[in-house]
């Protein structure tokens, strides 16, 4: 399949979805006024995956900000994520923070606390 | 709005499937009890969602007046130093005000010592001709000059 990568802007994450290579990366910020039309690409991407996922997937995580709509859409990922899981592929989520930021050490507890999938949390 | 409308396309098919289920007719108990249970995880995964979507906007909340109180502040900071700023720029232009007052005096002063500095040159130029002349073009009026001035001192 091919791979997804949308480079980064002011108000929109980078996106590295690379099944050759097995990267799987959001990272930066993102605020953008259509999340929603923003993250579509990235579940479509992810929903063919899941037809035939490597057999580790690790999903790795780094926003510095973001803001509620992107949050749903991000829990939408996660569910994506969730549903291989629990159709017994080995999947991963870490997500990764600024060690100084409570706020998104928060949020990540809140996502691990919502799923049923490995859910790490790595400060940096 | 209508954007983040999309954002629960999953929920809303679910509602309207769920919807649907009441229409229809002689549905059995055990199927009841089965849709009634998918509705109520249903509920339950929305519910846990909601509540992670409105700690995190209270959290966006915070962060922005966080923000808003850092600019206030930093603008104070930048309204003093520019009320600062303009006082210096004040006394700057008194202090050239008065530099250049000083300036006009000195002028003046040098025009004056120039003017007098001329007149005394001109006088010793009078002075120095004259003993020039006596001396070396009308030696004998020097003579006669420096005896009468014996003679009266003489006298």
């Amino acid at each position: 399949m091919r791979n997804l990568v949308i480079e980064p802007t002011s108000k929109t994450p980078k996106v590295i979805l690379n099944a050759d290579l097995g990267i799987f990366e959001i990272t930066g910020r993102s605020i953008p006024e259509d999340a929603i039309g923003f993250y579509r690409k990235v579940l479509d991407w992810i929903e063919e995956y899941s037809k035939n996922p490597l057999t580790d997937t690790t999903f790795k995580f780094q926003l510095e900000y973001f803001n509620t709509s992107s949050s749903k859409c991000l829990l939408d990922i996660f569910r994506k994520l969730e549903r291989m899981h629990k159709n017994g592929h080995k999947v991963s989520i870490r997500w990764h923070y600024d060690a100084d930021d409570e706020d998104m050490a928060e949020t990540g507890q809140d996502y691990q606390a919502l799923l049923d999938v490995p859910f790490e949390l790595v400060p940096v | 709005m209508s954007q983040d409308k999309h954002a629960f396309v999953e929920e809303t098919a679910f509602l309207e499937e769920a919807r649907s289920k009441i229409e229809v007719v002689g549905l059995s108990p055990e199927a009841w009890r089965e849709a009634y249970a998918k509705v109520i995880d249903n509920y339950e995964r929305l519910l846990k969602v909601v509540e992670v979507l409105t700690h995190q906007a209270t959290q966006l909340e915070n962060k922005l007046e966080k923000a808003r109180a850092q600019l206030e502040l930093q603008k104070k900071a930048l309204s003093t130093e520019v009320e600062g700023l303009e006082k210096q720029i004040q006394i700057q232009q008194k202090e050239v005000h008065k530099k250049a007052q000083e300036r006009d005096i000195l002028y003046d002063r040098m025009g004056k010592t120039r003017m007098m500095l001329i007149v005394v040159f001109a006088v010793l130029l009078v002075v120095v001709s004259f003993m020039v002349y006596y001396l070396f073009v009308d030696t004998a009026r020097m003579i006669e000059l420096v005896k009468q001035i014996h003679g009266i001192e003489t006298k």
